[in-house]
């Protein structure tokens, strides 16, 4: 055991000069056994991928996807690749606010196209100058594609936050792939509804373990919680377990 | 030939017509009788008007300083150019004329050209003046004045024809004339021409380019196609740029890249920032984007000959200290950022949220062309994305009142689990076809969707209430 140990440090003695060093800052969500998953928190200079388990809950994936953006870039300013099509309509500013995110800070880009949609993306990340960038993964990205966004992401320190189709099998080079379900939200005393909660499974993870949790958003001080009674299962793709 | 209340006249003869005792104003059956062969064809002023003014902004690589005249006279239009300290750039005043010549000769026009010391002398000499190239300074001004005849003064048809009638056909016999009897004989316009022509009065014009507040120019031994070598020219000019505009303490805050193709055609790309900026790489690197973005639109023609950038609109720019506070480098990166998007993807596609003081959800937020941070108050409980237009829904089961406890939305059914509201939002009165009253809910289904919904309307009016879902919730 000792001589396992001792062989584990020297490989990690030998690989750290590799990470490069956006990868050495993360973000911890808050929660310890989530961070514990993440190996301390997300990484910044990285691509994350956020999907629907389904349609119906890609609201709900958004809504913990901005959590995310909210964690590791704070106040400062955003960028939106909006999707040229979206379902359930465009993000409402007063909505954004109502959730923790300052609309104001945000910088909304439209593309004609595909194309341009990543050249927007790779151009926003290289010049690291803003907190995160939120984007929506074109249909058919290939790993190439998204190995670029990957380095991008890398190069100028700055996490993308790309949401996912909920049918999109494509490989890609995401460091984090969280799966969404809706699920009810907490209650207060009145029976109001106080906090958003999600059900989420973090299904992909480099260098970490997968895992799944029922986590609440607290948009009045911003941070991830886990939630106390609540019974934590796997969000499996069009299951709909979480829906009985 | 143009057509008039008694008819169709000539407008413009060609010299091979005139030779045949044609002139302009002539009735069209009077010249055909003259000459049967005659070919004409009709004038077309607003096509004319287009076609001066693409010349016009051809020309600006003469003199950024260019106007046409007010109107044509006898077919024949022209340029005013104020030539004030270009012609050092072509090798003197001479040379100037002549390469100005050659260049529109090459445009297939027949020109004249005169440089005078006053807009009105340089007027007369070009269109009645003996040689088709002339050059008066103020010593040479009067005498070559002299010998023209009255209509050259710019006055009207009536006056001139009166002059004549009492025998004075030439500038010289008006000249010498005293002042006051011919004040109280044809009034002010006269003697107001005379002295503008002879420089005793001050006369100015309006350029059709705005005044830059800094502009360089480049004209090119060989004319360029490339979009590469375009690019190379614009990063030199954008070099020679930066020390004007330093001297100024200026920024540029809006470029102009003007390209002057061999054949009279001009191409303009413009350029805004989102701050001012002195820096020659950012700058060209917009401009990179922006020919990138123009890919078929991109017509070099026969080649560019001559390239001019413009500074139309500068702003105050501080020198910059060594030592830069980390918050102002965040800042300029963030700036260069969104101009580069701005190029490539258009000013309509780089945008910011800012919010409306109305009650009305569909007017709280507009989507505007990224300028300064819009400043965003607590707004309520409001949904997270926003449906473009308020879907219906089918009501199933309600509470009179209150909430829905059954829809169906978009095919789907949802029983309700939880439900907040109502919130009731009135319509705004002073707009026309705005619909009445609305209830606003927030309801959540036992998944655990979350729908913005509101009842259009009131129980116990006219028509039955209508559900719509607006929104929805993470």
């Amino acid at each position: 055991m000792e001589d396992r140990r001792a062989k584990l440090a020297a490989a990690q003695r030998l690989i750290a000069p590799l990470v490069t060093q956006s990868e050495r800052v993360r973000h911890p969500l808050g929660c310890a056994a989530i961070d514990d998953c993440l190996h301390g928190g997300l990484v910044q200079g990285a691509l994350h991928e956020v999907a629907a388990a389904e349609h119906a809950a890609t609201p709900a994936a958004i809504g913990f996807l901005l959590a995310l953006v909210t964690i590791a870039a704070g106040s400062q300013p955003l960028v939106w690749v909006l999707p040229r099509h979206s379902d359930f309509g465009l993000p409402y500013g007063p909505g954004l606010k109502a959730f923790g995110v300052d609309p104001g800070a945000i910088f909304f880009l439209r593309c004609a196209n595909t194309q341009e949609q990543l050249w927007a993306l790779e151009e926003v990340l290289r010049a690291g100058a803003v907190g995160a960038v939120i984007g929506t993964r074109p249909t058919g990205l290939d790993l190439t594609a998204s190995r670029r966004l990957q380095l991008a992401a890398e190069a100028g320190a700055t996490p993308l936050f790309l949401l996912r189709a909920p049918q999109d099998h494509e490989a890609s080079a995401a460091v984090t792939r969280w799966r969404v379900q809706s699920h009810r939200a907490a209650n207060d005393s009145l029976g109001f509804l106080a906090a958003p909660r999600f059900a989420v499974a973090l299904e992909r993870v480099r260098a970490g373990k997968p895992g799944a949790w029922v986590v609440e958003w607290d948009h009045a001080t911003l941070c991830l919680r886990l939630p106390a009674g609540v019974q934590h299962r796997v969000p499996e793709q069009g299951s709909g377990l979480f829906a009985a | 030939m143009r057509q008039t209340s008694g008819g169709w006249y000539l407008d413009a003869p060609c010299p091979v017509a005139k030779q045949f005792g044609l002139y302009a104003g002539q009735l069209l059956s009077d010249a055909r009788a003259r000459v049967p062969k005659l070919i004409t064809t009709p004038v077309n002023r607003a096509q004319e008007q287009t076609r001066l003014r693409k010349l016009n902004l051809w020309c600006t690589r003469f003199s950024p300083y260019v106007a046409p005249w007010p109107e044509i006279e006898d077919g024949a239009a022209g340029l005013t150019f104020d030539m004030t300290g270009c012609a050092h750039l072509f090798g003197g005043e001479p040379a100037m004329l002549h390469s100005m010549a050659a260049a529109l000769a090459q445009l297939g026009l027949s020109v004249r050209l005169a440089m005078a010391d006053s807009i009105g002398a340089a007027h007369a000499l070009c269109r009645h003046g003996v040689k088709a190239q002339i050059i008066v300074d103020s010593t040479t001004q009067t005498q070559a004045l002299r010998a023209l005849p009255v209509v050259a003064l710019r006055i009207g048809t009536q006056t001139v024809a009166t002059l004549r009638h009492l025998g004075l056909t030439r500038i010289a016999d008006v000249m010498d004339l005293p002042r006051a009897p011919l004040a109280a004989r044809f009034g002010e316009e006269l003697l107001l021409r005379l002295d503008q022509a002879l420089g005793r009065v001050g006369e100015s014009f309006s350029p059709i380019l705005p005044h830059a507040p800094a502009r360089v120019s480049a004209i090119l031994a060989d004319p360029i196609r490339d979009q590469d070598h375009v690019l190379k020219l614009a990063a030199a000019l954008a070099q020679d740029l930066m020390p004007l505009l330093e001297r100024a303490g200026l920024g540029a805050r809006a470029l102009s890249l003007n390209l002057f193709r061999v054949d009279g055609q001009v191409l303009r790309i413009a350029l805004r920032l989102a701050s001012a900026s002195r820096d020659p790489a950012h700058i060209i690197k917009l401009f990179a984007l922006k020919l990138d973005a123009l890919t078929e639109a991109f017509d070099p023609g026969f080649g560019f000959e001559a390239a001019r950038l413009d500074v139309t609109l500068g702003q105050p720019l501080e020198p910059l200290q060594a030592g830069l506070a980390q918050t102002t480098a965040d800042a300029t990166r963030l700036t260069r950022l969104i101009d580069r998007l701005t190029s490539r993807l258009g000013s309509d596609n780089v945008l910011r949220a800012y919010c409306r003081d109305t009650h009305s959800p569909e007017r709280a937020m507009v989507l505007k062309p990224a300028g300064a941070p819009g400043i965003w108050g607590d707004c309520g409980l409001r949904p997270l994305l926003l449906l473009p237009r308020a879907e219906p829904a089918e009501v199933l089961a309600l509470l009179p009142e209150g909430p829905p406890l059954q829809f169906k939305w978009r095919g789907l059914h949802y029983r309700t689990e939880c439900a907040e509201g109502p919130e009731r939002i009135a319509p705004q009165w002073w707009r026309n076809g705005e619909s009445p009253t609305r209830d606003y809910y927030l309801v959540e289904d036992q998944s655990g969707h979350k729908f913005w919904m509101y009842r259009d309307g009131l129980y116990g009016a006219s028509r039955p209430p209508r559900w719509f879902v607006h929104g929805v919730f993470a």
